[in-house]
């Protein structure tokens, strides 16, 4: 679904990523761990289309994306959840929903099946985003760009700062994403759990480069001490 | 008397009772109408004093046509005809003269419908003196009170207390006493009430002499609480020729001074009233232009200098339509101020659109270099309007712009104004409905809380950027077209007027909030205008600035700050 | 992003131009005088254009290192000139007019000046504030000190409160707008939109008010002859290199460093303890006090001060000046103004139209009607095309042929 090869992004003169290549599979979910600082989210970033690779190409189910600006990815079926969730603090949960229907050109409302997996967000519908609790953010986010009908939700970090049952229920929401609508997830994580219970694949990256990927049985504690610890 | 002589005077009396059966006016009987003949032979007269009292005598019949009368018999247009009866003659042409009815103006016609012609010698002229002009013209400010015209009667009621004619009326003054008091109690406009009331009290007041007491110092406190500056202006005359003798006593002096204070008590306070609303329009306009300016600011960072050139742009268009209706005080065209305001909005948010596009698209977030780009705009623009149109352009309002509503007594709302006000409610009312109610509207909240987020939602911010510039910049164009209603056009009207007052209100408001931008305005606006008539406009300016530094310290990101990203740079 | 003034590169870079400028303005420039090949006019010009630079040059300080836009530069500009405008109307214009208490009324307030209802000429006096600029000494020092004051009091109040830099410039604008308002009112007894004129001489000696003695005394300086204009303009070079001189010094100590840091971090400096609003206003007073030094050189080349001078228009054309110039480099504010001013001088010397205007505009457009178009697109040019200025062109061509041209920079927001 989604293929990355050799991207490379620099801020100024400082390199970020180098030479990044990946794959994400239909209907998997992929995660990306590293330490803090190595460049996932900047990694997130040109693959959203936030920032402008210096060098590589991103294809999403056999189209070139690199080039476009960041809505037009989105129509082309990119759905993204930013680390902090970025939830649109002055306006409603459904109003934030519905940002989502500016660039689709299909839908004219947000959709229930959005609202059946997130049933708290029906119940507030008309509640400002900004008082929201993390978790209801963190579900408005993922509400929010599953509105857009994406082929592919990259998420970052989403399970930051939520509490544990919440977690859970990311988690079964995004396997019941790929098990009933064949989406493709890639999702930045640093909480190990999570990620062997819910993700196939893995890639590691450090200093701006991926320096491991496999599947997740391959996560060993050698790894794990080299390139996610202190 | 001859056939022909007799059945025009036949003739005559039939149209009499015909007009008088016609007329509205149940008063006039045919009776009246009669003795009014006899009276206008008496107009004739060799006798001045006849003459006088005739004059005097017609004064009792409140007919509606008197009034045109005496202005004929001013003008010497009143003829007696066969030493009979008194017609009227605007013109004589030649040797013969058309007859008119000297009350309804009508033509006289005989049986088949032509008018009525007779030959000069058959007519003697009536001229009246100097004196019994003078006296016609009171005379007819008593006729005016019997006008159907409300016009005409408040302008008869009017004269009426004016010292002149108190003066001329003489021994008529009762009966102009007598119907004003009518007028007073009736159930006429409220118009027409205080203004008879206020006639009265002077007329009764200059009849009356100090030694009268408490009658006459009754009349002075009447006079108080008409609260007209008419009556101001005769307490304080009278006041001061009291001080001058030596008729004043304390008493005397209290109860004026009582009076007069009482006046200017409700005048002050109408004063403020009318400068408050003043104050209105001009925040009204202030808001128009810092609407746009706030949402360009809040939305993209960038400051646009050249806003002020677009309200001017806005201004110089409605000119252009006006032009093209052709429309002048002597030839009006109503018809251009209806299209003046959407070609205003179109051109202004056209060359909005063009600055964004080339200029302001590159600044996006650099408020300080924005903020020189696009003064540099507005030097280009003002200099080509300059050099098109000139320094100095007449644009006139449309004829109904002239008048006003009067709410209470004396204070006035021009209609320009208030149409401006209608025009900023319209448009805030329109600018609300846009973001919170449309799908643009939701992108450009979201856009301006969070650019980043909303353009990974799919959000052409780009497009949004454009829409928002434009809609700023045509609401601008609307504030200019607006302003020709209330002042003058210049190529610099937005540098010298508008920009800087402008972005004091944004400044004060808070970026990006609505409601803070109108609270700023109004307050802006009102501020500027009830300190001008005491300090002028110049220091009312350098007060408002004063103010605005000081609200600053304890406000520095204005009454509502947006809270978010841009709060923090 | 400027880099700091210490590397050797800038050390040279900032020598070099300097010893230029100074062989240019205090050598060759009066041998051509001299000589006769360049008019008295041209050397007038370009003193007042050198005293345009002193603003220049404190703009480029607060702006360039500090990154605080401040638009009322002209108004302190003219707080100095109208000190010099004043002193220098005291002992000009015709003689004889002298109020009761026994001083001479200035030509220019005489024509003017805005009598009550009820008063006759010969009631006319000397307003209170316009007595200290009898003498030349307290009119230099307060012509300094004025613009220092309000300075620090708009400073104050805007530095404190951590106004945001935006709406600092807006606040300066509105100022200097209402004292541009405020001096052109004929009540306030500066002259009015005439302003002050009128002049005639410099004088040194100290003398009593009311006549004018000075005229006869040998050490009263003819504001007409071409050797007080040159010495003017020897007296304007020489402030514009010792400002430099100074400015330098300051920003190459720890004080240029904590400015830079006001403009890059103004946070992280406060968080590390410093108190980020008194540097600011040092930097602002001083450049205000250079405004006033430019304007009481100004006055007696232009002979004449009026309000206009304080307007917004005017701030902004000096932030222009040092655009062009190059922002944060000193020598640029010097580059820029020279650079528009002359070529505001070269364009506006053609009378003939500009081709091709006859179509739009009937009759031609000369350079002379076109010039605030011009002056606009030179403002878009600058901002949009080439905002690292002249001084930094000569660098960026070399390196444009040294290095690889570059690969696309950070990605914009569409």
């Amino acid at each position: 679904m989604l293929s990355v090869v050799d991207l490379s992004f620099s801020y100024g003169e400082v390199q970020a990523l180098r030479n990044i290549s990946l794959d994400v599979p239909s209907a998997t979910i992929v995660s990306v761990m590293g330490r803090n600082g190595v460049g996932k989210t900047t990694l997130m970033k040109n693959i959203v289309g936030t920032l402008r690779s210096t060098a590589g190409i991103i294809q999403l189910d056999g189209q070139s994306i690199e080039k476009k600006p960041a809505h037009q990815r989105v129509l082309a079926g990119i759905g993204y959840v930013p680390q902090g969730r970025m939830i649109f603090p002055k306006l409603t949960v459904e109003e934030n929903l519905r940002v989502g229907l500016s660039g689709s050109l299909k839908r004219k409302l947000v959709p229930d099946e959005v609202l059946d997996l997130f049933p708290i967000l029906r119940q507030m519908r008309d509640r400002m985003g900004g008082d929201l609790s993390g978790g209801q953010q963190q579900q408005l986010a993922i509400g929010r760009a599953l509105v857009t009908d994406p082929k592919i939700l990259i998420l970052d970090e989403p399970t930051e700062g939520i509490q544990p049952n919440i977690i859970q229920q990311i988690g079964q929401v995004l396997t019941q994403l790929v098990e009933q609508r064949q989406m493709t997830i890639l999702i930045v994580e640093q909480y190990l759990d999570f990620v062997r219970e819910f993700c196939q694949h893995f890639y590691i990256m450090n200093r701006g480069e991926i320096v491991a990927n496999a599947e997740t049985e391959g996560l060993t504690q050698e790894i794990i001490r080299e390139y996610l610890s202190v | 008397m001859t056939a022909n002589k007799t059945f025009p005077l036949l003739a005559l009396c039939l149209f009499f009772c015909l007009t008088q059966l016609l007329a509205d006016s149940a008063e006039v009987g045919s009776a009246a109408v009669e003795e009014i003949q006899q009276i206008l032979l008496k107009l004739g007269d060799k006798k001045s004093s006849i003459r006088k009292t005739a004059i005097m005598g017609l004064a009792k019949y409140d007919h509606p046509g008197l009034e045109a009368l005496m202005n004929a018999f001013k003008l010497r247009q009143l003829y007696v005809w066969n030493d009979n009866v008194v017609i009227l003659c605007p013109k004589i042409e030649g040797k013969t003269a058309a007859l008119q009815d000297p009350l309804t103006q009508e033509p006289i016609t005989d049986v088949s419908g032509k008018q009525f012609q007779v030959t000069v010698t058959e007519l003697k002229q009536i001229r009246p003196g100097r004196p019994e002009r003078g006296l016609a013209e009171n005379v007819k400010s008593l006729f005016k009170l019997f006008s159907p015209d409300e016009e005409t009667q408040l302008s008869g009621i009017k004269r009426c207390g004016e010292a002149k004619t108190i003066k001329g009326l003489g021994k008529l003054t009762d009966l102009a006493l007598e119907k004003l008091d009518d007028l007073a109690t009736g159930n006429q406009s409220k118009k027409i009430q205080r203004l008879a009331l206020e006639s009265a009290l002077l007329i009764r007041i200059s009849r009356i002499s100090l030694d009268a007491g408490s009658t006459h110092l009754k009349l002075v406190t009447q006079l108080g609480h008409t609260k007209s500056q008419r009556s101001q202006k005769f307490l304080e005359k009278s006041l001061a020729q009291l001080e001058k003798s030596s008729a004043l006593t304390p008493q005397i002096q209290r109860t004026y001074q009582a009076a007069i204070a009482k006046i200017r008590t409700y005048q002050q306070f109408i004063s403020l009233l009318g400068n408050l609303f003043r104050g209105l329009s001009l925040g009204s306009v202030l808001i128009l232009m810092a609407l746009g300016l706030a949402i360009t600011f809040g939305l993209m960072g960038v400051i646009n200098m050249a806003h002020g050139e677009l309200m001017m742009i806005g201004a110089y268009t409605t000119y252009v339509v006006q032009l093209v209706f052709a429309h002048t005080p002597e030839t009006p065209n109503n018809w251009y101020f209806i299209f003046a305001l959407p070609a205003s909005f179109l051109m202004s948010a056209t060359i909005g659109l063009l600055i964004e596009f080339f200029v302001v698209r590159h600044l996006y977030k650099r408020p300080l270099e924005s903020l020189l780009a696009t003064w540099g705009v507005g030097l280009i623009l003002i200099q080509m309007i300059r050099l098109r149109f000139g320094d100095n352009i007449g644009v006139n309002a449309p004829s109904w712009g002239r008048g006003g509503i009067e709410v209470i007594q004396d204070l006035v709302f021009p209609y320009g104004r208030c149409f401006i006000i209608a025009i900023c409610a319209f448009s805030v009312g329109a600018m609300y409905y846009l973001m919170r109610c449309t799908k643009v509207g939701l992108m450009m909240r979201a856009t301006m809380q969070n650019r980043e987020m909303a353009s990974s939602l799919g959000v052409n911010t780009g497009f949004v950027d454009r829409c928002t510039f434009a809609f700023g910049s045509g609401i601008a164009g609307i504030a200019g077209y607006a302003w020709t209603l209330i002042g003058g056009v210049t190529p610099d009207m937005g540098q010298t007027n508008f920009i800087v007052d402008s972005f004091l209100v944004v400044v004060t408001g808070g970026v990006g909030e609505i409601i803070g931008v109108i609270c700023a305005g109004l307050g802006i606006g009102g501020l500027t205008k009830t300190l001008e008539p005491m300090t002028g406009t110049i220091w009312a300016k350098i007060l408002l600035l004063i103010a605005v530094v000081i609200f600053i310290q304890f406000k520095p990101s204005g009454l509502f700050a947006a809270k978010g990203r841009l709060a923090d740079d | 992003m400027h880099s700091l003034a210490n590397t050797a590169d800038d050390q040279l870079r900032r020598n070099l131009p300097l010893i230029l400028w100074v062989l240019l303005g205090l050598v060759v420039i009066p041998v051509l005088y001299i000589a006769g090949v360049i008019s008295i006019g041209t050397v007038n010009k370009l003193g007042r254009y050198l005293s345009f630079a002193l603003v220049a040059i404190g703009l480029d300080l607060i702006w360039g290192y500090a990154g605080i836009l401040g638009l009322c530069q002209a108004l302190f500009f003219c707080l100095g000139g109208y000190a010099m405008g004043m002193y220098l109307a005291h002992h000009g214009g015709p003689e004889g007019i002298i109020d009761k208490t026994g001083w001479k009324l200035p030509a220019c307030l005489f024509v003017v000046y805005p009598y009550k209802v009820g008063e006759v000429p010969g009631d006319a006096m000397v307003p209170w504030f316009w007595k200290p600029f009898w003498s030349l000494p307290n009119t230099i020092f307060l012509g300094l000190l004025i613009p220092g004051i309000f300075a620090f009091i708009i400073g104050y109040f805007g530095f404190r409160s951590r106004v945001r830099g935006v709406y600092f410039a807006i606040l300066t604008q509105a100022i200097t707008v209402a004292a541009q308002n405020f001096f052109t009112m004929n009540n306030m007894k500066f002259g009015g939109t005439n302003g002050l004129t009128r002049f005639a001489h410099i004088c040194i000696a100290r003398h009593p008010h009311g006549a004018d003695v000075c005229q006869q005394s040998a050490l009263s300086f003819d504001l007409s002859t071409d050797t007080v204009q040159f010495t003017l303009y020897l007296l304007t070079t020489m402030a514009i290199f010792v400002t430099y001189l100074l400015y330098c010094y300051i920003t190459q100590t720890r004080l240029g460093r904590i400015l830079v840091a006001v403009r890059d971090a103004e946070n992280t400096l406060r968080f590390s303890g410093y108190k980020p609003y008194v540097y600011k206003l040092f930097a602002f007073i001083l450049a205000a006090v250079t405004a006033g030094l430019g304007g009481l050189l100004y006055v007696p080349q232009m002979k004449i001060i009026t309000p206009y001078n304080m307007g917004a228009e005017r701030s902004i054309l000096i932030v222009i000046f040092v655009a062009v110039g190059g922002r944060g480099t000193l020598s640029g504010a010097l580059v820029g103004t020279l650079a528009v001013n002359l070529l505001y001088d070269f364009l506006t010397s053609f009378n003939q139209p500009i081709p091709l205007t006859n179509m739009l505009f009937p009759g031609g457009l000369t350079f002379a009607k076109a010039w605030p178009i011009v002056l606009g697109l030179l403002f878009l040019a600058v901002v949009l095309g080439y905002p690292n200025g002249l001084v930094k062109l000569p660098q960026h061509l070399l390196g444009k042929f040294k290095k690889a041209p570059d690969s696309d920079q950070i990605g914009a927001h569409q």
